[in-house]
């Protein structure tokens, strides 16, 4: 199928949608074969990548009850004072 | 280095011959009757633009014209061909159940561009709150945190309503729901012969629910429904 | 032998999978917030240091604000379920307060004032 007119601004928002849709899966889904994924990115997206490892962390830890243990030591310093 | 787009069986016949990353021909590495697409390079470096993003994904949907596929994500590189060896070998037959799974389906994504927020009434103005006591202020959260709790399982609610019918016609699916952005966003495992159903059955929630603003996309190779094949928390960038 | 396939011919497919949407209005939305994905847009190149340093304080705020929430949720389940005393409770909600306004004035000398401190991880969600 050809266009022999201009692009819709329809069209042309369809495009962006899939190449984000696009992105989404491609940078963050699929099958993760390795640890080293070779992107290169800008700095503020380096930590990105990092922080999926503390994103489990942090999850691991609501379900652990951590902040309750965190909230104990926050009363024990408050009665210090 | 090796760039890997896929990880596919090889069947009797090879694929079409396919450009690949910086141009470079695409070949199918063969270990335990399973295919690992690559291309090879010399110390490139592969950043996420969307021409090179097209063109990995131009790959993926090449190959699953006539074979199951799991797609890789992008940037997947290995040193040697040794090192994916090992790899495979040690995870064929979660790969093979994995290639199973995904044959003769595509990936459906769908959305619900709105946020959480635009769907529950804004909360009600808190109360003028005495400055000192310490005991209003906690009332105070408790009351947010309740009404939080409240919206969540409205929220619950909705996507459940539309999650449940498009499940029916899948094979597999996932929902993630997003408190404070979109409110859901789903993949779906659906089988080729069934896309139309599933696209008329999206049409007619999207229609049934205006406000929720479904955004449907696909076909895509099943990005969603392919295993982590090794430990995640080596992932450094 | 069949003829390579160009990229042309999947053209179509790469480019356009939209099966059902919204109005163009909610599209910009969605355009917007996962634009930090789209390596071609301005936004996502930040090399200015003065930005880089901005970003890694916005970074620690957002986890130290992470931190202070989760800790308000624990001790307001606490207080419903009766496990608290009436001074614990009292001394609780003076520290969160102080801490409330403690974090806007760091918000403040960072120049992050009335910024929403949710990091957006992008499509893992948000991290609050």
């Amino acid at each position: 199928m050809t266009h022999t007119s201009l692009p819709s601004s329809e069209d042309e928002l369809h495009r962006e949608v899939t190449l984000l849709e696009l992105l989404d899966r491609v940078l963050d889904k699929g099958v993760v074969l390795t640890g080293d994924i070779t992107i290169s990115v800008a700095d503020v997206d380096l930590v990105y990548v990092g922080l999926r490892v503390l994103l489990s962390s942090v999850e691991a830890a609501q379900r652990m009850d951590a902040p309750r243990q965190l909230m104990e030591n926050l009363g024990c310093s408050i009665s210090a004072h | 280095m090796i760039y890997v787009y896929a990880v596919t069986e090889p069947l009797t016949r090879p694929p079409p011959p396919l450009a690949g990353m910086y141009d470079q021909p695409t070949e199918l590495l063969l270990i335990n009757d399973i295919g690992i697409a690559i291309s090879r390079h010399l110390g490139c470096i592969f950043t996420p633009t969307a021409d090179h993003v097209y063109r990995h994904e131009h790959v993926v949907e090449a190959l699953m014209k006539d074979r199951a596929v799991l797609p890789a994500r992008f940037g997947t590189t290995f040193r040697e061909e040794h090192d994916i060896q090992h790899l495979i070998s040690v995870k064929t037959e979660v790969i093979r159940a994995a290639l199973e799974s995904v044959r003769g389906c595509v990936e459906l994504g769908v959305r619900v561009l709105v946020s959480s927020a635009q769907v529950h009434d804004p909360p009600e103005p808190a109360p003028a709150m005495n400055q000192n006591s310490g005991r209003a202020w906690m009332l105070a959260r408790l009351d947010r945190e309740r009404q939080t709790e409240r919206d969540r399982l409205v929220d619950q609610a909705l996507a459940t309503s539309l999650h449940e019918p498009l499940t029916a016609l899948a094979r597999d699916a996932c929902l993630r729901l997003h408190p404070d952005r979109f409110l859901m966003t789903a993949a779906y495992l659906v089988p080729r012969d069934r896309t139309d159903d599933f696209a008329t059955e999206v049409q007619s929630l999207a229609s049934k629910h205006p406000q929720l603003r479904l955004l449907c996309t696909g076909p895509w190779p099943p990005y969603n429904f392919a295993p982590t094949l090794c430990d995640a928390t080596n992932t450094h960038a | 032998m069949p003829d390579p396939p160009r990229l042309d011919n999947v053209a179509n497919d790469l480019f356009g999978k939209v099966i059902a949407a919204p109005n163009g209005a909610s599209l910009d939305d969605f355009l917007r917030a996962l634009d930090h994905l789209n390596p071609g847009l301005p936004s996502r190149v930040n090399a200015d240091p003065h930005n880089v340093e901005k970003g890694l304080a916005k970074l620690v705020l957002t986890l130290v604000d992470l931190l202070r929430q989760l800790m308000e949720r624990q001790a307001v389940r606490r207080m419903e379920a009766g496990t608290l005393t009436d001074e614990e409770v009292e001394r609780l909600g003076q520290t969160f307060m102080r801490l409330e306004q403690r974090m806007e004035e760091l918000k403040r000398s960072f120049g992050l004032e009335g910024e929403d401190l949710n990091l957006d991880l992008g499509p893992l969600g948000k991290l609050l």
